[in-house]
């Protein structure tokens, strides 16, 4: 099975809403040796724009796109143990939140994961976490990267907010802001007007350019 | 809201529609009029502008393909979910567009009402997904760091079993090795019992040995003295006779006194040997240390001995080198020599008895006396300073030509090695026997008590 046809199957598996065979095909990948990172970037993440873009054109309802996500969540969460079983790396940590009213965050979740693949600590917290509980996490774990994610533009705002508390917490030697979601993809500039110091379209150019960054 | 420009307000019946009802121009899209419940939700007006400035990027492309290709009033709608921006969206609403009926430039987009209940529902389906997925990973991080841990752990508890291997192994071979000592030492324990038995054993036949020792010498020394008070008795009443004091002797009674006389003389010094003997074995002699010259102790021997010489017939001669002095006990010393003297006057047959005297370089004097007689064989010159060794008397069983008691030498040698010296023989046969004193110049410290000779 090829990633293609890996893609393909797992798609199908998920506009169905069929968990089950989502599940047999990440299982026969992986049986056949295709690697964690392969099935981020090459079946996860395609598949999930698929769906949104399915959604977009009015071919699947958004409850058949939640579904398509909750199935893909579980199916990340599946290959944990495998994840974390590789030897820790150097260990920067990266803190991932889907800031305040945020409730998009399969996207962040496969930023993380795949960092940690890359020999990342990441800490994610989740989808909605209010900017307090963010900044008290940033102020205690003192982490080298915060990641901060948006899906639609009224979000904007309060993600603005964010990324200001977070320089605020620690305004000497405070950690890089990175933040990514839909809005960020369609204008690349809206990052810096939010007061960000990086933002990529996808996992893959997230984890190169985090690496470029500190391996400079 | 109305728009005069088109004229024609929203039914009533859509008015009162639970979900949102929104009238759009088609196909530019500007908001004719509404229900309201739409603006009421996302806090927001929409009348007069265009809805594609309330909605998203992709909301925006779904719209435009609405307007363009609304079906006709008699076809059936189907289902568009846009995304209106405003208070809490969360989710796109689900519209109809239909095409109301002659109206070319009109489009309503209308909302299938949402039950409140499932939309809370959803939500919490929602995050209840979320959570778990969150939990999942925060589980496995902590049981992949836990998984390392212990990985160390058992690392080291391997390394730990395998020092704990290597200790127990060196344990063994020390217990082994202290078993081995522990033989080593029982054995030890049994040789020294051994020994200790040994040593009380040869204690006890010391003491036995000394016990007959000294009895012994105590019966040889009251016999010595139970004897010597007769024998005086004899000698004085023979010279008592011989000086005529009982009357005269004739001829033949004279001769017969003289006789017992030199009998009772020979016993006499039998006597005075045995004691002597006794003494010395006994150890109870104490030296009185004096610087003498060996000459005069010689002269004094040839004086006592000289009746017996000029009787034998023997000149006796001495030799003195310079510096023949020693320390030691004048009447001991004076004793040997006079037993050597004897000894030669007594086996010289007549041929003259030479003592010569040196002083040799360790300091030790030798005094030599030398006779004539006819030498001791090779085979008995060990024997001579045993006690009661006589060798004429053993071969011939007669002792009418020597007079003695077969103790001179044994004391004269017990009595040297008392002043911490020696009596030493060399003879030839035929040509006469040499006695050497040896005396140092000094005697060692004075031997305690008895010392058991070769037994009784």
């Amino acid at each position: 099975m090829t990633t293609e046809e890996a893609y393909s199957a797992y798609l199908a598996a998920v506009v169905s809403g069929s968990r089950r065979e989502a599940f047999g095909v990440v299982d026969r990948a992986l049986a056949e040796g295709t690697e964690l990172r392969a099935l981020y970037l090459e079946v996860f993440q395609p598949a999930l724009r698929e769906v949104g873009r399915l959604w977009q054109e009015n071919r699947i309802t958004v409850a058949e796109e939640h579904l398509a996500t909750a199935i893909t969540q579980a199916a990340m969460a599946r290959l944990y143990d495998r994840l974390f079983a590789a030897p820790a790396g150097h260990g920067r940590l990266l803190l991932a939140a889907c800031a305040d009213v945020e409730r998009h965050e399969v996207g962040l979740r496969m930023i993380c994961d795949i960092l940690e693949m890359e020999g990342w600590d990441t800490v994610f917290l989740g989808a909605g976490v209010p900017v307090e509980a963010l900044v008290e996490m940033v102020r205690e774990r003192r982490p080298d990267v915060v990641a901060l994610s948006a899906s639609i533009g009224p979000h904007l705002p309060r993600l603005r907010e964010a990324v200001r508390a977070v320089r605020a917490a620690v305004p000497e030697g405070g950690p890089l802001i990175a933040v990514g979601g839909r809005p960020f993809m369609d204008d690349p500039e809206l990052a810096e007007q939010v007061g960000a110091d990086l933002t990529a379209t996808d996992a893959a150019e997230a984890a190169a350019r985090l690496r470029e960054h500190f391996e400079r | 809201m109305k728009n005069t420009a088109v004229g024609t307000p929203l039914h009533p019946a859509l008015r009162a529609f639970p979900g949102a009802v929104v009238e759009l121009s088609s196909p530019d899209g500007v908001v004719l009029d509404s229900n309201g419940v739409l603006e009421r939700r996302l806090e927001r007006r929409l009348a007069g502008r265009p809805l594609a400035e309330a909605l998203d990027a992709s909301s925006r492309a779904k719209l435009e393909r609405i307007l363009t290709h609304v079906p006709e009033a008699d076809q059936a709608p189907s289902a568009w979910e846009l995304m209106v921006e405003g208070k809490d969206t969360f989710h796109p609403h689900t519209f109809y567009p239909l095409r109301a009926e002659g109206e070319d430039g009109r489009v309503w987009l209308v909302e299938l009402p949402r039950d409140p209940r499932f939309a809370g529902m959803y939500d919490e389906l929602n995050a209840v997904s979320s959570e778990q997925a969150l939990t999942q990973r925060q589980l496995s991080k902590e049981k992949a760091r836990l998984g390392r841990a212990l990985d160390e752990l058992e690392r080291e508890s391997a390394e730990n079993s395998r020092l704990s291997r290597t200790l127990q192994a060196q344990n063994e071979e020390m217990e082994a090795q202290n078993e081995e000592l522990l033989a080593m030492t029982e054995e030890l324990h049994a040789g020294q019992e051994q020994l200790l038995q040994l040593n009380h054993q040869l204690e006890r036949r010391t003491r036995e040995l000394q016990l007959a020792l000294s009895a012994r010498n105590r019966f040889y020394a009251s016999m010595s003295h139970e004897l010597r008070t007769p024998i005086n008795a004899v000698m004085g009443y023979n010279d008592l006779l011989l000086a005529s004091v009982y009357g005269p002797l004739n001829e033949r009674q004279e001769l017969a006194i003289e006789r017992s006389q030199r009998a009772a003389q020979h016993l006499r010094e039998l006597v005075d040997d045995v004691l002597d003997l006794s003494r010395l074995e006994a150890g109870r002699e104490v030296l009185e240390l004096e610087t003498v010259e060996i000459r005069g102790l010689v002269e004094e021997a040839f004086e006592a001995l000289r009746p017996a010489a000029d009787a034998a017939g023997t000149p006796l001669h001495v030799s003195v080198e310079e510096g023949c002095t020693v320390r030691t006990d004048p009447r001991r010393a004076r004793q040997v020599i006079a037993h050597l003297v004897s000894n030669a006057v007594k086996f010289g047959k007549g041929a003259p008895v030479v003592v010569r005297c040196r002083r040799e370089r360790s300091g030790e004097v030798v005094v030599e006396v030398t006779d004539g007689g006819r030498g001791i064989p090779t085979e008995d010159l060990i024997r001579i300073f045993d006690e009661f060794v006589q060798l004429e008397r053993d071969e011939n069983g007669d002792s009418s030509g020597v007079d003695g008691t077969g103790l001179g030498l044994p004391i004269a040698r017990r009595m040297a090695r008392l002043l911490g010296g020696d009596v030493e023989v060399s003879s030839t046969e035929g040509v006469g026997s040499t006695f050497r004193l040896v005396l140092p110049a000094a005697p060692p410290l004075p031997r305690i008590g008895p010392k058991p000779e070769d037994g009784d």
